[in-house]
């Protein structure tokens, strides 16, 4: 039982100066974070059927149908953000446009949008199937595997739209599930914010972390209570029913198991967690909580909990997961703003075809111009998460220096379908630590691992490779 | 040219045909074509033509058309791709394969491929095919899960409805090795038990009840009431677990819950929240969530499965439930486990309301039309639409299926029927005068021969699932008849579709018209030749299914021809040629109704009792019952074996 501060904290703390006995367990501290303040968040964000390309990248002058070539990285200012890009000017100063990334992963035999969606996080080729299996681990997921343990939460996987069927035999799973667990487990995904609200907190007030405090890495085990016993004979159970089983149906009492766990740990966090920042601040020093954030009110619709209005669907999500973070409930994330294929219409800013057919736009000037407004669209409603980050105070810095956010899509263009020349961009300080407002110009191709894998590093993983990546991206750094 | 081919293969045939017989060979299960006859042998010769014309385009990596022959090394592989190989059956015969710049066919060659394939898929002699395919532990389905919670507790909780989508393998939820619980999903349920658990304490407090809501205090227990106390706990908690676990719980269970339920009335907690803390740990268990079945370790071959789980599996596949009362009676009297008795259910299930479930949760998945709960058309394009209007798409197309379910329609009413089952706003939208303005109950109406409308084709709710919100979609629609309906999908389009180039000359196009100007492109004219004809023919109903004469100023023309040259004229010469392949539409349900039942994909021997259930329905006047009848009481839904440790 004991507490674990970082240096911060002691220099700021009053009782700090006394606390010898503790140095051991900031060390402790340290070595899970990684670094000193508050731990880099990881985000996905996933735009289906493609951009249009032309109005993507308008800002960077360009000219309209190709990219920039160029045989080593060189990173420029970025311009005045105009176009698809243009709701991101407020925020420009955290957002590195990246050009040249490309995807052979999510490239198919057939179909374009299943492997698009089901690989993009993945980095390795899906299976052609219609029972989904991927080649891998998404990358969230490898983040979340090693230091979910540190959170209420390991991960978020957060949609909009359920989803639909797949085509030339492929599982529609694919074009609904960006985030995997497994190679034939995709990680859940949660369209709900009143249900996704009530998971995360509890009915408790969500609190802010003073960030001073270390989260606490294992939760003691619960006392023996009621409950536990539930849980302690469910388990006796799975286990007597797992000698019984394949090795296929093994392996899925093998997760609920790891589920039951995660409920005692819930149990137990929520009866003796007096200590972690997880819960109401337990200080007494009113300067570890001089900087801390309001949190904001979130507003959930009535009823089943789903906004009509796709914007204030999209808005509800952000929010929550931007209080995920600000709480420190989850470190990771991937959000879809739509299923890849989606034929959803979006007549409120003028787009009401089917988004998959405008993307197959052939050149036609109309269906060009729906395409960037609906690009734009989604571009705005990112943005608009961004500037709600960067009012979230963590200590010196703010939550949009301290996360690192990929977002893109699978597919270049719709039209053609191809995986290179994708439109990337990378959002946030990464932990004050990239120089941002910039455009980088990569190597054509390079391979889009190279950016998971520098997130993955940044992340605080001991990775030396992912997917086809070749080296950490070199993201312009402070 | 023709006309030759077919007699040169009747002759082939028919050489095959006096060689088995000459030998009196009955054939195996798995025999194979050309055993006695090196030509037709896969290893001595049809492999090596495959391998020389068919494996530069059609080979494992980036297969031409998607469909890759380089996969399937052997006649077990291609017998577990029947549809693939029928694809191949269809192009050699109608020599669109080999393409005109590859290496070709002799007609010889063409013609052994064409007996081979028939030979390799009709030898299968389904008298000894004795494979139900790998076990699968399945989990409740997002349905299933709330049907058994209102089963348990009679309330309608609907708390499934938050859940997570499910993965969805061939078309459906909860299938195969798709199947995932993430600790999400446990926490949810873990939720969720607790949820149910306080719902029912506050109908029990409702209900008054005699000694059993007794709190003893602890300070003076008074023993009489607590053991009145601990006995109704037993009985309740064993007719609990009893339908959360579709079979009766064994007595060492019962008691280790009655030690948990002991332990919280040592802790002054009173009956009812005790026993909450039991039907927790039952709603959480792993037995109640999954739908487990006994292995029998001795059995090393194929063995029926016990009397609770062919109740489970019935009630499951039929009512996407557990058994009722008269299941397990049927069940515990051993009336089920023999052919009439369990005939006798499968009748009674298919006429209860609770059949309803194949509607909602088969034929919804099955023919898109759960996509009405997110499909919103263009409201500027179409103010008159809102949501009532769905409403009544939905309705409209649960009652034709209902109608189906119960024989009250052939199954080809998927295609043409002569009625509809609309309410008013529905008879209006279609432009049929309301018989009772009294009454806004859903009618039948009879159409008098008018065949635009009719059967689930011509539905507001298929014909807009299949449009965009804006405007209708001729490829799409076309795509949902090959595909969805009649299992014989096109390959898919190639990436960049060249643009369109459409003259301004200052002419209205129909959107027919610019699409025949997309098709004469030879990279589409291909697949656009069939998926088309069917398209145009729907052309006559606009994004929201209404009829219509005009596309914008232009005339619809819903005339085309299909590529084996039966010309379409319309909505009703559409629905003349569907059913006319009638066998089409019957295979793809056969064989997606058995997916759905079993939660698995297709294996080699599924395809005798698919023949077994299309037989069944042509047999009985197309009846739907007679094909579920026929799946009910086939070997991979009453046997399993053990699966691979």
């Amino acid at each position: 039982m004991s507490i674990k501060l970082n240096r911060r904290s002691m220099l700021r703390g009053t009782g700090a100066a006394l606390a010898l006995p503790w140095l051991e367990c900031m060390t402790t501290a340290k070595a899970l974070a990684g670094a000193d303040g508050p731990p880099v968040r990881l985000a996905f964000f996933y735009v289906p059927n493609g951009v249009n390309m032309d109005a993507w990248r308008q800002a960077t002058g360009a000219s309209a149908g190709d990219p920039v070539e160029s045989s080593q990285a060189a990173h420029s200012p970025l311009p005045q953000l105009t176009g698809t890009l243009a709701p991101l000017e407020p925020v420009k100063h955290q957002i590195t446009l990246i050009q040249n990334l490309a995807a052979e992963h999510c490239d198919g035999n057939g179909a374009a949008h299943e492997p698009a969606g089901g690989g993009f996080l993945v980095g390795k080729k899906c299976k052609h199937s219609e029972e989904p299996e991927v080649g891998g681990r998404s990358v969230d997921q490898v983040v979340a595997q090693e230091l979910g343990m540190q959170t209420p939460v390991d991960s978020l996987a957060l949609g909009i739209d359920p989803g639909h069927r797949g085509d030339h035999g492929y599982s529609g799973t694919y074009m609904s599930h960006i985030s995997w667990r497994s190679k034939t487990s995709p990680t859940p995904l949660e369209l709900n914010p009143k249900q996704l609200y009530q998971r995360l907190f509890r009915g408790q007030t969500p609190s802010q972390p003073s960030w001073q405090t270390a989260p606490q890495n294992a939760a003691e085990p619960a006392e023996e209570t009621i409950e536990t016993s539930v849980l302690d004979l469910v388990r006796e159970e799975t286990h007597a029913l797992q000698h019984k089983l394949g090795y296929q149906d093994r392996r899925k009492l093998a997760e609920y198991l790891d589920g039951l766990r995660g409920i005692e740990r819930r149990i137990a966090m929520a009866n003796s967690d007096s200590y972690s920042h997880h819960q109401d601040a337990f200080s007494e020093d009113p300067l570890l909580h001089a900087d801390e954030s309001e949190i904001p009110e979130i507003i959930i619709p009535a009823g089943q909990g789903i906004p009509e209005v796709y914007e204030d669907h999209v808005n509800l999500m952000l929010d929550i997961l931007t209080l995920a973070f600000q709480t420190d409930t989850t470190r990771v994330a991937s959000f879809m703003f739509s299923y890849e294929k989606s034929g959803r219409s979006y007549p409120e800013i003028s787009a009401p075809g089917s988004h998959h057919s405008t993307s197959h736009h052939q050149k036609d000037a109309a269906k060009l111009a729906q395409l960037a407004n609906i690009n734009r669209h989604h571009v705005a409603l990112f943005s608009r998460m961004l500037q709600k980050m960067s009012q979230v105070h963590e200590g010196d810095s703010t939550l949009l220096d301290n996360v690192m956010i990929c977002y893109g899509s699978g597919l270049s263009d719709g039209n053609r379908h191809n995986n290179d020349d994708l439109p990337v961009l990378v959002a946030g300080g990464g932990g004050s630590r990239f120089q941002g407002g910039q455009q980088l110009v990569l190597p054509n191709p390079t391979p889009l691992c190279n950016l998971y894998l520098e997130m993955l590093q940044r992340a605080g993983l001991q990775r030396k490779s992912f997917g086809d990546s070749t080296a950490p991206l070199p993201l312009p750094r402070v | 040219m023709q006309r030759t081919l077919q007699t040169t293969r009747v002759g082939v045939q028919f050489a095959i045909c006096l060689v088995l017989a000459a030998l009196g060979s009955s054939p195996a299960a798995h025999a194979q074509p050309g055993r006695h006859n090196e030509a037709l042998s896969w290893d001595r010769n049809i492999s090596g033509i495959v391998r020389k014309l068919c494996w530069d385009c059609h080979k494992a990596d980036d297969p031409s058309g998607n469909v890759d022959l380089q996969a399937d090394q052997d006649l077990r592989d291609i017998r577990n791709h029947r549809d693939k190989w029928m694809r191949v059956r269809e192009v050699l015969e109608s020599k669109q394969m080999p393409p005109e710049d590859a290496r070709q066919l002799s007609s010889e060659q063409r013609e052994l491929l064409l007996v081979f394939i028939d030979e390799t898929f009709n030898q299968l002699d389904c008298t000894t095919a004795d494979d139900p395919g790998p076990a699968v532990l399945r989990k409740l389905n997002r349905t299933e899960y709330d049907n058994v919670v209102q089963d348990l507790t009679g309330l309608d909780l609907r708390l499934a409805e938050a859940f997570p989508p499910e993965p969805v393998a061939f078309g459906f939820e909860g299938v195969g090795g798709s199947v995932s619980l993430s600790a999400m999903e446990v926490e949810l349920y873990h939720t969720a038990a607790r949820t149910i658990v306080a719902e029912l304490k506050k109908t029990d407090a409702r209900q008054p009840k005699s000694d059993s809501n007794v709190v003893a205090a602890p300070d003076h227990p008074d023993p009489k009431a607590a053991l009145a106390d601990r006995q109704a706990a037993r009985v309740s908690l064993e007719a609990f677990a009893k339908r959360a676990f579709r079979r009766p719980a064994d007595t060492y269970y019962i008691n280790r819950l009655l030690r948990i339920y002991d332990a919280a009335r040592d802790q002054s907690q009173d009956h009812a929240t005790a026993l909450g803390h039991c039907r927790t740990a039952i709603l959480i268990s792993p037995r109640f969530l999954f739908r487990h079945e006994e292995n029998q370790p001795t059995q090393e071959a194929v063995f029926r499965v016990g009397e609770y789980e062919l109740a489970s599996r019935l009630s499951f596949f039929l009512w996407s439930r557990g058994p009722d009362d008269k299941l397990f009676a049927a069940a515990e009297s051993g009336a089920l486990l023999n052919a009439s008795g369990q005939s006798q259910q499968v009748q009674r299930m298919l006429q209860d309301e609770r059949a309803l479930a194949l509607v909602d949760n088969f034929f919804f998945q099955w023919l898109d039309l759960r996509q009405l709960e997110s499909h919103i058309p263009d409201r500027l394009a179409f103010p008159d639409f809102d949501r009532e209007l769905v409403d009544s798409m939905r309705s409209e197309a649960r009652l034709t299926l209902w109608a189906i379910v119960r024989d009250e329609l052939p199954i080809t009413a998927i295609l043409d029927a002569q009625r509809v089952y609309v309410d008013p706003r529905l008879a209006k939208h279609y432009g049929l005068a309301w018989p009772s303005p009294n009454d806004s109950t859903p009618q039948i109406i009879n159409l008098a021969g008018d065949r635009r409308r009719g059967g689930l084709l011509s539905s507001a709710a298929v014909l807009m699932l299949q449009s965009d919100p804006n405007r209708t979609n001729i490829p799409r629609r076309g795509n949902f008849v090959l595909g969805q309906l009649l299992g014989t999908p096109p390959p898919p389009p190639p990436p960049d579709v060249p643009e369109l180039e459409v003259v301004d000359d200052g002419k209205s196009r129909s959107l027919r018209e610019i699409f025949e100007l997309h098709r004469s492109s030879p990279d589409c004219q291909g697949c656009h030749l069939k998926i088309d004809p069917i398209g145009f023919a729907l052309e006559n109903f606009d994004a929201i299914g209404r009829w219509r004469e005009r596309d914008g100023k232009a005339e619809i023309d819903p005339r085309g021809v299909m590529p084996s040259g039966e010309s379409i004229e319309g909505i009703a010469s559409l629905k003349d040629y569907l059913l006319s392949q009638e066998d089409k539409l019957l295979r793809t349900l056969a064989s997606k109704l058995l997916i759905y039942a079993l939660g698995r994909g297709p294996v080699a021997s599924d395809e005798c009792t698919i023949r077994r259930m299309v037989e069944a329905a042509q047999a009985n006047q197309l009846r739907f019952s007679a094909m579920a009848t026929a799946l009910a009481e086939s070997l991979p839904m009453t046997h399993r074996r053990n699966p691979e440790y």
